[in-house]
């Protein structure tokens, strides 16, 4: 997120979603603003609890890093049990999507061509674009040359101009 | 953003709760897939909360549902006593004057939220 109103301490789960949300399960059914302002701290609330208890689990485990495992014995231990069928549907879901994602990048990275092609096809790029430099080079290096010595001429004619008009340059001093 | 497809199949956004977790100090790494299951346990969590609450609105012959009928249903449901605190310090008369019903969470763990504490230190003095 590029641009960000509110400081962090305000953290909380969007009101849109929350409206949606209360939208979806208490159809025309009216709710006070304060009672959604309510609902989206309970949010939080909820969260710091699974959040909480899954970090116990953790710890008491040998893992550094806070599982789904844990998050699931969390539910089971503080009481949510009956969500743990959805939650493991849910996770499925995750492995399949991870799955899917790491067979997709290896099939990009082959592209169905083979290494020794993808090889060659470097060398001759490199080849193409050593040869253009080089071009390049060249006609920058004549360019130069030719500057010279249009440089070396005019020099050279100036010069001579000057010698032979000099007697004219008094009559000009008073422009 | 342009077009932002929806990796997974939930409805609050994963990188949100990530951050809400690791607000705590003593949270560590998160595997990918945790704050994805966590949606879909708040989205169930939810929907428990928002339809009991329903029930006591109807209870009270009320059109709307209101804080009050919030705070009568987490106090008859064990499940729901984690949020006791919160609904407490919401309708104090303090809080109606605030009207911030920040997270009390750490006043169960006693972790240093300092922006919490001052808070808590603030209404205490009332």
């Amino acid at each position: 997120m590029a641009s960000s109103s509110g400081n962090d301490d305000d953290l909380t789960i969007p009101r849109a979603a929350i409206n949606k949300m209360i939208k979806e399960t208490l159809p025309n059914v009216r709710v006070a603003n304060d009672a959604r302002e309510l609902v989206v701290n309970c949010c939080t609330e909820f969260i710091h609890l699974i959040s909480s208890e899954a970090n116990e689990i953790c710890n008491k485990s040998d893992k550094k890093t806070i599982s789904p495992e844990h998050v699931i014995n969390a539910l089971e231990s503080l009481g949510f049990a009956s969500y743990i069928t959805e939650v493991k549907d849910v996770l499925q879901e995750c492995k399949t999507v991870a799955l899917k994602r790491r067979k997709a990048s290896s099939r990009l990275e082959n592209l169905g061509i083979p290494e020794e092609e993808l090889l060659r096809q470097q060398q001759e790029l490199f080849a193409k674009a050593r040869q253009q430099q080089a071009e390049l080079a060249q006609q920058e290096w004549l360019q130069m040359q030719q500057a010279a010595q249009r440089a070396q001429m005019a020099a050279a004619s100036s010069s001579a101009s000057q010698q032979a008009g000099s007697s004219q340059d008094e009559e000009d001093d008073d422009v | 953003m342009p077009g932002h497809k929806r990796r997974y199949n939930v409805r609050f956004p994963p990188s949100r709760i990530k951050k809400i977790m690791q607000k705590d100090t003593e949270v560590g790494r998160i595997a990918m897939a945790v704050p994805v299951i966590i949606s879909r346990a708040l989205e169930m969590f939810l929907k428990s909360l928002l339809t009991k609450t329903c029930l006591v609105t109807q209870s009270k012959l009320s059109g709307v549902v209101s804080v009050a009928h919030m705070k009568q249903c987490i106090e008859s449901e064990k499940l729901f006593h984690f949020l006791k605190e919160l609904v407490e310090r919401v309708t104090s008369t303090t809080a109606q004057r605030d009207n911030r019903g920040l997270s009390v969470w750490p006043l169960y763990r006693r972790r240093s939220f300092t922006s919490v504490c001052n808070l808590f230190y603030v209404t205490l003095n009332f």
